[in-house]
């Protein structure tokens, strides 16, 4: 298996986040053919090119597209940052290293919606994603390409921990001065939202990031890496107990989950037996053991999102590797705590459960539970899913700790039996080496 | 306020059409350059934005955690906690105290463990490393 570099091709060229020298190698062509087709024209070549979302829901951009200018386009883009996900840091990479293609995707994007504005919703603390996307951003006024007669691209810093899978509404919310938290259907069903009461387009910083390629090599050119059903790429984020984390991008099918992590990521540290792998951070069902983890890198070979035939979620390629000396009830505490405490709070099955769940998988940790407690946390777990949360947020969480206690039923129940039996290893480690360093 | 966080409020609340649309970015502002968000720098935001002085508060106050420059954000996300995150915390704690808070992830998963003060994000961690952080004036 080995790496296929298009998102993040050039990374490694000195000052490629300068303009000068991203135009050096090609950039810029892109926009200039989009400016050349128009905005229908961008559309069809985006619908061709089969491009699919990459913040997790895998929805094909181009389709997106043509129903929102079925509904008279939109006013405003929004390029999604955020990544709130512990284990993602994939929109912060490509924001630092090629500031200038996420920029193109941008105005690629606006031209095809009709936005005539644009906000970056980014982290606060991701200080140096934040001064490069300036830097680029005053490099781009400066050449005449926004503001003034070019399109406004803004950067919207928000600070502080912010709900999971909350969808496109919490960016949103979060740049028209509202709760950070996502709201409620807003009466417009599909892909269209609102920001500031008219219609926006919102999109993951990756998936934009690919526009200039499909439109700069064409969309036979996109289609040809990848699969039938899912073209082009993932940038997966691997990081946990192996020896060289990092971000690692390849074609989509070209591989499965074990290539990932004991090819390029070079296995586990100190070749300690693997235990399981969250193949999608902290929202990963099923979890993959060992023996399971020759699992294709296809989203279309998935129940979700493609239909496919293996059960569980593809995801978002968040990839955390754990070794024997990790606990499985451990992992379900801290992921369950984690994500109470990122809980907007609005529903009460996330303000109320995640909690709850946290608080017994201490005491069952700590050998302090029983039986029936350990029943009602794989009962009020699975309840989580419930259709009566607004987001994913707390759906999310449910659905990880039945994935951990259904892959470690036997763990869980010998944490009845007078605590954790596992041989933690909790001490400093260091990879050998990380691969795109930040 | 001082003149120069009124000009950089200013260039921030033209970028939206309507004023609320700047209270992150505000906050954010407060945040970095006062450490936190007092009840004056509140009702400086709520004049600004035409929010309520109670909703920049409310608001605010789940947004600061640790953004103080004195404190110091510990990741405590799994992937850090898998290298060791645990015990860069118990150690800061150490020389630090209460200054030390977990925080559910800084977003450099594949480089922990790792803390973040004033702005500044301390990665890729080690036993040494981290002993010079703490004696010297980085933490």
């Amino acid at each position: 298996m080995k790496e296929h570099r298009l998102l993040f091709e050039g990374i490694d060229v000195p000052d490629v986040d300068r303009l000068r020298v991203y135009r050096r190698r090609g950039g810029g062509g892109g926009i200039a053919r989009a400016l050349d087709l128009g905005a229908e024209g961008v559309v069809d070549e985006v619908t061709a090119s089969g491009l699919q979302g990459r913040g997790g829901l895998w929805r094909p951009v181009g389709e997106r597209w043509q129903t929102l200018r079925e509904r008279g386009g939109a006013r405003y883009l929004v390029a999604d940052l955020l990544e709130p996900e512990p284990g993602r840091f994939r929109d912060r990479k490509l924001a630092e290293r090629q500031p200038h293609r996420l920029l193109e995707g941008v105005r690629i994007a606006a031209l095809a919606t009709g936005a005539s504005a644009a906000f970056l919703c980014i982290r606060a603390d991701a200080g140096r994603a934040r001064k490069v996307l300036a830097a680029a951003l005053a490099e781009l006024r400066e050449a005449g390409e926004t503001g003034g007669h070019g399109l406004p691209i803004h950067l919207h810093p928000v600070p502080g921990s912010l709900p999971v899978a909350a969808g496109d509404s919490l960016p949103l919310n979060l740049i028209e001065g509202g709760r950070p938290e996502p709201r409620a259907a807003d009466g417009t069903p599909g892909p269209a939202t609102t920001l500031f009461g008219e219609p926006a387009a919102v999109h993951t910083a990756t998936t934009l990031g690919y526009l200039p390629l499909v439109m700069a090599g064409g969309s036979a050119a996109f289609r040809a890496v990848g699969s039938a059903a899912a073209p082009g790429t993932q940038a997966f984020c691997v990081s946990g107990l192996v020896r060289r984390p990092g971000l690692y991008e390849v074609a989509l099918g070209a591989g499965t989950f074990r290539g990932l992590v004991e090819g390029l990521a070079g296995g586990t540290l100190e070749d300690r037996p693997l235990k399981f792998v969250l193949h999608s951070g902290y929202g990963s069902t099923p979890v993959l053991r060992e023996a399971e983890l020759d699992r294709p890198l296809d989203p279309a070979d998935w129940a979700s999102p493609g239909g496919g035939g293996l059960d569980g979620d593809f995801g978002s390629g968040t990839v955390i590797v754990a070794d024997e000396t990790v606990c499985a009830v451990d992992t379900a505490r801290l992921v369950a705590g984690s994500l109470a405490r990122m809980s907007c709070a609005q529903c009460p099955p996330c303000r109320e459960g995640l909690a709850w769940a946290a608080g017994a998988l201490e005491r069952l940790e700590a050998g302090a539970s029983n039986a029936g407690e350990l029943e009602q946390l794989r009962t009020r777990a699975s309840s989580l899913t419930s259709p009566l949360a607004l987001c994913g947020h707390g759906p999310l969480a449910g659905s990880s700790v039945s994935a951990l206690t259904a892959a470690f039923a036997e763990e869980f129940e010998a944490h009845l039996e007078g605590g954790c039996p596992v041989a933690k290893d909790l001490s400093m480690k260091s990879p050998e080496s990380i691969h795109v360093r930040f | 306020m001082n003149e120069a966080l009124e000009q950089r409020a200013r260039l921030l609340l033209s970028r939206y059409p309507r004023p609320s649309g700047a209270l992150m970015p505000l906050i954010d502002l407060v945040l970095t350059e006062r450490g936190a968000c007092e009840p004056e720098a509140a009702r400086w935001i709520a004049g600004l934005t035409g929010l309520s002085a109670a909703a920049v508060a409310g608001i605010a106050s789940s947004r600061g955690e640790g953004s103080s420059r004195d404190r110091v954000r510990v990741c405590a996300g799994l992937s850090c906690r898998l290298m060791g995150g645990d015990e860069v915390a118990r150690r800061l704690r150490e020389r630090l105290g209460d200054l030390v808070i977990p925080v559910p992830c800084l977003g450099v998963c594949s480089a922990g463990p790792a803390f973040e003060r004033g702005g500044r994000l301390f990665e890729g961690l080690t036993p040494g490393r981290l002993d010079d952080l703490v004696s010297g004036e980085a933490a």
